[in-house]
């Protein structure tokens, strides 16, 4: 029995050697990346984990949009918020008043070697919203123009090099549209009845002709917003664009070839480069900036970041805020792969680097990094804000003919500006 | 008190402990903690400063609340009654219907939706009216009409959204019309047979007069059930367009969870709350009275 006793208590002793020698943190990480890019970012936290004995990260992936972000604020009021999770620079402006990000201090961010230098001084800017900074920022993703290359080329708007032709301008764009509408059901496949989507360009279009969506509490000063919301009900009613359509079904448009062009985000990249390696997409697609319609280049965009929740009831410990860190810089330095998923990665070394500058099909659109447009910093904005909402029921409606786009600008100025 | 009477009341107490328990902590708790909320000027999460009456003031001059009420009571009156006439139609014709088997495999499927979260119920909708690639728009082309944008456009958005929730709810009422007709004598349909009356008399002053207690049931259950419309706005039109299908609890979430105002949102709870309360009592005394006639 003596003997039992004594070999126990020695392998029990033997056991917690290694124990208080290799520790493992656990990282509870929540993210709201659904799509292709949600794939790629797992495979991202398999590296992560695979490479590191003592952090793991446990992730768990949520609702994209107001679900997410409500769960974030419930959980960290409680006690029970993750350990790090993604967050869109856009909705700083609406986070960071409710404290439910945790400044991260300089002194942190050297401990793992980040510092504000090595991001797009828009993005850094961005993070540091409020006067300290409050996340990480991973990437930027904008609006692009997926097109058939095959359609393009047959309509004679391709040039020897591939690249689509006559599509700048609002006179070339509609005449480049007659032409596909003389081809194929639709030229343009865009969800119509998303009010996301309907933002993300119209915002665009607002910017390429220089108007401004928010001034000095004015929502919509002037009468761009009027003509942007006209530019795009116009390709409603030419039958360019099909009316009142869902995310999914502007996709499979694109995807079974009832329609020539696509406009999304470039998250969709992952969707037609996996298509198209498995032969399921048949046709030869590209991917460019979004058509220029008027005088200056702009290009909606936003992006992800990596925030801490902060919670009084508990927060963060030393060590965990360490892993948490670790993770960031990690991820930062390796957001190549990040890249796969169609962002442009946020950290200027990745995308200055000979790897990135030589891949497909994210080359061709690397010329949004200098005429992209962020979202103004406001709480009216931002994903999932009072913004988006105003688009799918205001905007959206006028784009598919059901209002005039004085009526629906007024009702948006109106909405908006009583939440001021 | 006698010892026996004395041990009947502390189990007595005993037994309804749990409940009483259960409904301070999840109901009366949270329903007066509401009410303090709705005088502050509280965040979603924490307490605000006191603000006495200043959330009812900006209530009663907010339009949207209007709206949203205006548009809660324009889906009440899209399903409350058709839910119940409909409930009541399907009832008769399966009670009626003397193979076993067959009644109740009807009732199943009257009934399979309503076991079905309503996340499923707006899917499967969302899909079989999905402009492009849905069955009812191929249904709409063959017979010649104009594809329609059912949550997209004014004029369907809302009869479409009372559409499904009337098929997602009316085997409840169903269920609670044949236990009713189940209860009514046979022997009086026999009678009037012999009697010569037809069906539309025996409707009439045998089954509509009988089953009438169970229709005072079934209309303010749906009155209360439907005052508190939420997810499938939230989940079919999300409000739009242009704020048609924009209901009152919509308003709460969006002022509450989006908006970060969580003092206001409870002040639009708690006029819901009363207007269910009044609405429900008042029209169950009024059915009550005609009962009573």
């Amino acid at each position: 029995m003596k003997k039992n006793l004594i070999s126990f208590f020695c392998g029990l002793f033997l056991y917690m050697i290694p124990v208080s020698a290799f520790a493992v943190t656990e990282v509870i990480w929540w993210d709201f990346l659904g799509g292709g890019d949600g794939v790629r970012m797992k495979k991202l936290i398999d590296n992560f984990n695979s490479s590191h004995d003592d952090i793991q990260i446990n992730a768990t992936t949520l609702e994209w949009g107001v679900p997410f972000y409500t769960k974030v604020q419930t959980s960290a009021a409680i006690g029970e918020q993750p350990d790090m999770m993604t967050y869109h620079l856009s909705r700083f402006p609406l986070a960071v008043p409710t404290g439910v990000l945790r400044p991260i201090s300089e002194a942190e961010l050297a401990s793992v070697g980040i510092s504000g230098d090595r991001f797009f001084p828009a993005n850094w800017e961005a993070a540091n919203f409020g006067g300290a900074t409050h996340g990480v920022p991973l990437d930027v993703h904008a609006n692009v123009m997926y097109f058939n290359s095959d359609m393009l080329a047959e309509a004679g708007l391709l040039d020897e090099n591939g690249d689509p032709t006559l599509l700048d301008g609002l006179d070339n764009f509609m005449a480049g549209l007659e032409k596909l509408d003389a081809m194929v059901e639709y030229p343009i496949g865009f969800a119509t009845g998303n009010g996301g989507m309907v933002w993300r360009w119209w915002y665009s279009i607002l910017r390429m002709m220089d108007g401004e969506y928010l001034v000095d509490g004015k929502v919509c000063p002037g009468d761009k917003c009027e003509r942007a919301t006209q530019v795009l009900s116009n390709l409603v009613e030419k039958g360019y664009m099909p009316s009142e359509t869902d995310y999914g079904s502007a996709k499979a448009m694109f995807a079974s070839g009832q329609s020539a062009i696509h406009i999304n985000g470039v998250w969709e990249v992952p969707t037609w480069v996996d298509l198209r390696a498995n032969n399921e997409l048949g046709f030869k697609f590209g991917v460019r900036d979004m058509p220029q319609l008027f005088e200056t280049e702009a290009t909606w965009a936003d992006s992800h970041a990596f925030a801490i929740p902060h919670s009084d009831k508990n927060p963060i410990s030393d060590e965990k805020l360490k892993a948490v860190l670790t993770v960031m810089s990690w991820m930062s330095d390796n957001s190549l792969f990040w890249a796969t998923a169609g962002h442009i990665p946020s950290n200027k070394n990745i995308v200055n680097s000979v790897f990135y500058n030589n891949m497909e099909p994210n080359a061709d659109y690397a010329n949004i990094g200098s005429n992209m447009v962020t979202e103004p910093f406001s709480p009216l904005t931002g994903v999932a804000s009072p913004t988006y909402d105003a688009m799918q029921n205001y905007i959206m409606p006028a784009v598919n003919g059901q209002l005039s786009a004085d009526e629906a600008v007024q009702m948006l100025r109106d909405d908006l500006e009583s939440l001021m | 008190m006698s010892k026996y009477k004395k041990n009947i009341v502390i189990s007595a107490y005993i037994l309804i402990f749990p409940f009483v328990l259960i409904y301070c902590l999840f109901l009366l708790y949270p329903t007066l903690y509401t009410l303090l909320f709705s005088f502050t000027n509280s965040p979603l999460i924490g307490w605000g400063d006191w603000v006495g009456l200043e959330n009812y003031i900006k209530l009663w001059n907010d339009k949207f609340f209007w709206k949203s009420l205006k548009n809660t009571f324009v889906f009440v009156f899209w399903t409350v009654i058709p839910n119940t006439i409909i409930g009541l139609m399907c009832a008769m014709m399966i009670s009626r219907i003397k193979n076993f088997l067959l009644s109740g495999a009807l009732l199943a499927c009257f009934f399979l939706p309503h076991i079905l979260p309503v996340t499923v119920v707006t899917e499967i909708w969302q899909w079989m009216v999905s402009k492009q690639f849905g069955i009812i728009q191929e249904g709409l082309d063959y017979l010649g009409f104009k594809r329609i944008g059912f949550f997209s456009q004014r004029a369907w958005a809302m009869p479409m959204v009372a559409l499904i929730t009337i098929w997602w709810t009316v085997g409840f009422n169903i269920l609670l019309f044949i236990a009713g007709l189940k209860n009514i004598n046979p022997e009086l349909y026999e009678a009037s047979d012999i009697e010569g009356a037809s069906a539309l008399q025996q409707f009439k002053f045998i089954t509509w007069p009988l089953i009438w207690p169970i229709t005072a049931l079934v209309l303010t259950l749906q009155l209360i059930f439907q005052l508190k419309i939420f997810d499938q706005m939230y989940l079919l039109t999300g409000g739009g367009p242009f704020n048609s299908t924009l209901v009152v609890l919509q308003l709460v979430y969006k002022q509450g969870f989006q908006l970060n105002r969580g003092g206001y949102a409870s002040a639009i709870a708690m006029v819901l709350f009363v207007i269910i309360i009044i609405a429900s009592v008042l029209q169950y005394q009024v059915l009550k009275s005609k009962d009573r006639d």
